[in-house]
């Protein structure tokens, strides 16, 4: 009886999860408009939680941030290592759009030094200069601009 | 395999007057001369070697430290990850907590993160799902577990129980402890109706181990109240702490405050409402048993 419990709960769970993050129809007997005023409440904690943690592109994009990120999570589901790694997956995102400015690119790099390979190297184009970032042991993350000419494109 | 059942009729604790440690306050909290508890997330911290220095000074001035967890999804349907409830146990451990707590809620389901806490449904069906889990996360910690009631916007259609039933019914089967977040029952109650009162007249109110008190603000555009914790704690939820520590005294209380935070002097202010409501509490508990 216990796993049949918990086999039941997770379908109803799973589709409840998938109208408030995915834009799912909702399972039958929710209040239609209570389900979507929770996804647009957690939707405007999930953006919030990456705007903080990620000031750079928050800066950047200034008030087109709302939108993109609005774009960029009806296609991603949020990591479950949480807003760090959420907007590090957003930044990718907008880096592949090439939305990103320097300052986003320079903190996308830092963070992909972070973790794995511990040398990362960026072209920052709009500031002409090649990002080269190194994490080291004890003093973490460190990082230095070259001028890097780069031609028109 | 040892288990811990805490089979006592009464809370034990004595956590007194409380706060919830964020960096951002840690003076204000070094500073605040009543304290007698703060309570740490623990997904803030990736092990026991994280805690901040300024935790063990706390500790070493007599306050207690409570991790609180948000992760465990106690109330879903998957198995819950030993790993995450033996990272309460370590910070319990390193910070010699005489309790964790967690919620009655879960946040992923079908691989999906909610990134949010979510109500679960109050059936039977549920209630033998959470019951299990509970004990099996019961079992990998050594201090007691106490679990904390959830604000949402939204109901599941099927019902069972209401929540002081269900409540009453999950610490009957686990002997769990209750974190009571009058503040959520308070948001429920604009929210979702329902009548608090009565809520708490049928709650096992001695099994209430803490109480969170948070603050709110009502969207003007559609009255919705959201607890964000960034606010002052309303009159309505100080009222009802003031109407629960009338009927039983609860053995911690603390604020919730997770953003947009005020100056020293304005939590101290706010930690006086809380301390005020109590104490006018304990006056009409006084004056109903002196009767």
């Amino acid at each position: 009886m216990s796993e049949d419990d918990r086999r039941a709960l997770a379908d109803q769970q799973a589709r409840l999860v998938d109208a408030l993050t995915a834009a799912a129809a909702p399972p039958e007997g929710f209040d239609a408009a209570q389900i979507v005023l929770t996804a647009r409440t957690l939707h405007q904690k999930r953006a919030r939680a990456v705007f903080k943690c990620w000031p750079a592109i928050a800066d950047g994009l200034a008030g087109r941030f709302g939108a993109l990120f609005e774009e960029y999570a009806a296609s991603h589901s949020l990591p479950p290592t949480g807003p760090v790694e959420d907007g590090f997956d957003f930044a990718t995102w907008l880096l592949c759009q090439r939305l990103l400015d320097d300052a986003g690119r320079m903190q996308w790099l830092l963070h992909r030094a972070a973790y794995g390979w511990p040398i990362r190297m960026m072209r920052l184009s709009t500031s002409r200069r090649l990002a080269i970032a190194v994490r080291l042991p004890i003093f973490g993350v460190r990082h230095i601009l070259i001028p890097f000419p780069m031609s028109r494109a | 395999m040892r288990r811990w059942r805490w089979r006592l009729n009464d809370a034990r604790f004595h956590l007194g007057l409380g706060i919830g440690w964020r960096p951002q306050i840690a003076l204000a909290i070094d500073h605040a001369p009543n304290l007698q508890f703060v309570e740490i997330t623990a997904e803030n911290f990736a092990s026991a070697a994280a805690l901040p220095e300024h935790l063990h000074q706390l500790r070493a001035r007599g306050l207690a430290v409570v991790p609180h967890g948000i992760s465990l999804s106690l109330g879903g349907a998957e198995p819950i990850e030993p790993a995450r409830v033996r990272h309460l146990g370590a910070l319990a451990g390193a910070l010699g907590s005489p309790l964790v707590s967690e919620h009655i809620a879960f946040v992923r389901a079908g691989g999906r993160e909610a990134g949010h806490l979510l109500p679960i449904p109050r059936t039977r069906a549920s209630l033998r799902v959470l019951v299990e889990n509970v004990k099996r996360a019961q079992d990998l910690l050594s201090v007691p577990l106490a679990l904390e009631n959830i604000s949402a916007l939204f109901e599941w259609p099927d019902r069972d129980y209401d929540e002081a039933d269900f409540l009453a019914e999950l610490v009957e089967r686990t002997s769990v402890f209750l974190l009571l977040d009058v503040a959520n029952v308070y948001a429920n109650h604009r929210n979702l109706g329902g009548d608090p009162h009565s809520f708490f007249s049928r709650l096992p109110l001695k099994r209430i181990a803490y109480v969170h008190m948070g603050g709110g603000y009502e969207n003007p555009l559609d009255g919705v109240y959201h607890d964000t914790h960034a606010h002052a704690v309303p009159q309505g939820a100080l009222d009802l702490l003031a109407d629960l520590a009338s009927r039983a005294e609860p053995p911690g209380v603390m604020l919730e405050r997770d953003d947009d935070f005020p100056d020293e002097r304005e939590l101290g202010a706010e930690l006086a409402r809380i301390r005020d409501a109590l104490q006018l509490g304990r006056e009409r508990r006084s004056a109903h048993v002196g009767r």
